[in-house]
C-alpha cells in the first residue's frame, strides 16, 4: 500500500523544521552542520507558506495522472515503482525546460535555471522505518505519513465529526 | 477488442499504454511512419547541435513494445475505409480494426520558395531531418533559420553552439510572437544575441542561391538583403495532418474535428494529438492542438473512450508553453494578446512578468527570466476562479503561492 504525507493544517505552527530537514536530507553530508558548509547549498522541496493567519505546509502530492509527467518533454519525469513522481533516475535527464514548473498546481517544483534542472520531492529521504525526513522532523504531527486508504478514511472521519459537532 | 493506433509519438504511446492498462486482452497495433522507437520530438534540436543522438532522446525502453504486447508495424497508413473497418498501408498490407485512433501529428509548413533540388535546406520535424542537418552543419560556417518560433530558436541556439554564425529571419516584428510579447521576447533575443545570433525582422526569404553542387550558399530576402548561408533550417510552424480523415470523408477544418469524447465524425474512429483541432478553454476558438502535454492527455482520454469508459475531455488551454533558450527561462500560458480589463506588467533588467485579467479572472500570463510558481498561475487560469481583492494583492506583488489556492 502506498503511503503519502497527510497534512493537518490546524496543527502547523510554522516552525519550518520540515523545510530544514528536507534540505539536510538532500545534502551531501546528510547532517545540518555538514550541509551548512557545503559549497552547493542543499535545496528544500517542502514549503511552509502563510495565508492570512494560517501556516500552510505544501509539498508534492505525487498525483495520479500527474500533470508534470504528462508535460515532461524530456523523458525525465516519471513514476517510480514505489509510486513517487521524480525527475531523477528516469530514462533521460532533466534538461530544465520548465514544462513541469508550468503545470504543477501546487507550485512545488522549483526551477534552477543555472543548472537547467527542476527540483522536487523525490522521497529519497526515507529513514529505516520508511518515514520521510519532513514528517520525522515535525514536532506537532502536522505532517504524518499514512496509507492512502487510511488517509481518506481519517479525513472522512474528521469531516463527519466536525459536521456533527456543528449540528449539535 | 482490436485497437489500431496510427502514430508512434506522444498521443499514440499514451493511448496504447492506457488501453493496455484498461484491457489486458486487447489486441493493440501501432503503425509507425518512422522506423524508430518513440522519441522526444521536442528534443531533436539537441541532435542538430550534436549534443545528443537517438539514444539520448528515446522515451521508452527498447523492450517497451514486447513488454506491453503491442504489435509495431513500420509503414505509412495511406487510406482508411470506415465502411469495412480497415486501414491500408503503403506496402499494400491491410489491417482490420474494431476501434481506430488517428494520431498522425502535424506537418511542417513549407517555405514559399521551391527548395526541392537544393541541398542544405531542411525542416526540423523528424529525427532523420535533424540527423541529416547535423551532418551538413559539420562543414557549415553560416546558417539561416527561417521562423523565430520555439523550434527555430532552439535550432539557432543549437547551431550557435557548434560555432556557426546564425541569422534568424522572422516575418513578424518580434520572435516567439505566439508565446511572448515584445518585452519578454526581447529578453530571449538579448540572450541569443550575446551568443552571436543575428535577427532580421519583417521579412521572408524569396530566393536561395546555390553553388555548382546545388548546395545552398546564400539566402536572398524580400527586403533586398543577401545572407551567406551554408545551411537553412525552415521552421515556419506546423499544420495538422488531416489527410487520412479527409480522404475517408471525415470532417476536418484546421485539424481533424473531434467531439468532446475525441471521436471523429467517422464511426469507431477517434483522433488525438497534433492532428486535431480543439476549442480553447478560454476563447472557445477552435485551434490546432499542437502541444506535447495535450497530446499525452488526449491520448489517455481517447483510450478511455474507445475502450468503452466514457470520459469527457475538458477544453484545454491551447497556449501552454515553457522553455529555456540560452540563459532565459520563460513560460507563457493562456490568452496573452487580447483586450483585457487589467494588465499587470513588472519589469526588471533580467526578468519580466505580465498578467492579463479580464472580468476579474486571470486569463493569461507571461513569465520570463524567473518562472517560479508558474503552475499556480496556470491552475488559477484553469479554475476560472474570481480573483478576490486579497488574491489580487498577491498577484500584484508576485507573492502568490500554491497555498493561496488550496485554502
Amino acid at each position: 500500500m502506498r503511503k503519502e504525507v497527510l497534512i493537518r493544517y490546524d496543527r502547523c505552527m510554522g516552525c519550518r523544521s520540515c523545510e530544514l530537514a528536507c534540505a539536510v536530507a538532500h545534502s551531501e553530508s546528510k547532517s545540518l552542520m555538514g550541509a551548512l558548509t557545503e559549497d552547493k547549498k542543499p535545496l528544500k522541496r517542502i514549503y511552509v507558506h502563510q495565508v492570512e493567519n494560517k501556516k500552510i505546509p505544501i509539498n508534492c502530492r505525487h498525483c495520479e495522472d500527474a500533470p508534470c509527467i504528462d508535460a515532461c518533454i524530456t523523458g525525465a519525469m516519471h513514476r517510480t515503482e514505489t509510486g513517487a513522481v521524480t525527475n531523477e533516475g528516469g530514462l533521460q535527464d532533466c534538461t530544465g525546460c520548465w514544462m513541469c514548473v508550468m503545470v504543477c498546481p501546487y507550485g512545488v517544483i522549483r526551477s534552477i535555471p543555472d543548472e537547467r534542472k527542476a527540483v522536487k520531492c523525490d522521497e529519497n529521504c526515507l529513514d529505516e522505518f520508511g518515514t520521510p525526513s519532513c514528517v520525522r522532523a515535525c514536532p506537532t504531527k502536522a505532517l504524518t505519513f499514512v496509507d492512502v486508504d487510511d488517509f481518506s478514511r481519517t479525513r472522512r472521519n474528521e469531516f463527519l465529526i466536525s459536521a456533527l459537532a456543528q449540528q449539535n | 477488442m482490436n485497437v489500431v493506433i496510427i502514430g508512434n509519438s506522444a498521443a499514440g504511446i499514451s493511448a496504447a499504454e492506457t488501453v493496455r492498462r484498461l484491457n489486458k486482452k486487447a489486441e493493440i497495433t501501432i503503425i509507425s511512419g518512422e522506423s524508430l522507437p518513440p522519441y522526444l520530438r521536442c528534443l531533436i534540436y539537441e541532435v542538430l547541435s550534436g549534443k545528443k543522438n537517438l539514444s539520448g532522446i528515446y522515451y521508452r525502453h527498447s523492450s517497451f513494445f514486447y513488454d506491453n504486447r503491442f504489435n509495431l508495424i513500420n509503414g505509412r497508413a495511406v487510406e482508411i475505409k470506415p465502411e469495412v473497418k480497415k486501414v491500408f498501408l503503403d506496402d499494400g498490407k491491410e489491417l482490420s480494426y474494431d476501434r481506430l485512433l488517428v494520431c498522425t501529428g502535424a506537418n511542417p509548413i513549407p517555405l514559399d520558395v521551391d527548395t526541392q533540388n537544393i541541398i542544405g535546406v531542411s525542416s526540423l520535424h523528424t529525427y532523420q531531418q535533424a540527423a541529416n542537418a547535423a551532418i551538413l552543419a559539420k562543414d557549415a560556417k553560416t546558417a539561416v533559420v527561417v521562423g523565430g518560433g520555439l523550434v527555430g530558436l532552439k535550432a539557432a541556439w543549437g547551431l550557435t553552439q557548434r560555432g556557426i554564425q546564425v541569422t534568424v529571419v522572422e516575418k513578424a516584428s518580434h520572435i516567439l510572437s505566439r508565446q511572448l510579447d515584445e518585452k519578454s521576447s526581447s529578453l530571449v533575443e538579448t540572450g541569443l544575441t550575446r551568443l552571436g545570433v543575428r535577427f532580421i525582422y519583417d521579412t521572408v526569404p524569396i530566393q536561395f542561391i546555390t553553388d555548382k553542387n546545388n548546395r545552398v550558399k546564400k539566402v536572398v530576402l524580400e527586403n533586398g538583403l543577401e545572407i551567406p548561408s551554408d545551411l537553412v533550417i525552415s521552421s515556419r510552424g506546423v499544420r495538422p495532418n488531416t489527410s487520412l480523415v479527409d480522404k475517408a470523408k471525415g470532417i476536418t477544418a484546421k485539424g481533424i474535428v473531434v467531439n468532446e469524447y475525441l471521436s471523429t465524425s467517422l464511426p469507431d474512429i477517434y483522433a488525438a494529438g497534433d492532428c486535431i483541432e480543439i476549442p480553447d478553454a478560454l476563447t472557445g476558438e477552435k485551434t490546432p492542438s499542437g502541444l506535447w502535454p495535450l497530446a499525452v492527455e488526449q491520448g489517455r482520454y481517447a483510450a478511455y473512450n474507445l475502450s468503452g469508459y466514457k470520459r469527457l475531455y475538458p477544453h484545454p488551454i491551447t497556449n501552454l508553453n515553457a522553455a529555456q533558450i540560452s540563459n532565459v527561462p520563460f513560460v507563457s500560458v493562456g490568452t496573452i494578446n487580447s483586450e483585457a480589463d487589467h494588465i499587470i506588467s513588472d519589469e526588471c533588467p533580467k526578468s519580466y512578468r505580465k498578467l492579463i485579467i479580464k472580468n476579474d479572472k486571470l486569463i493569461g500570463f507571461i513569465m520570463a527570466g524567473v518562472v517560479e510558481n508558474a503552475g499556480v498561475y496556470t491552475s488559477l487560469i484553469k479554475s476560472g476562479k474570481l480573483i478576490s481583492s486579497k488574491l489580487k494583492e498577491k498577484l500584484f506583488n508576485g507573492t502568490l503561492t500554491g497555498a493561496d489556492l488550496i485554502i
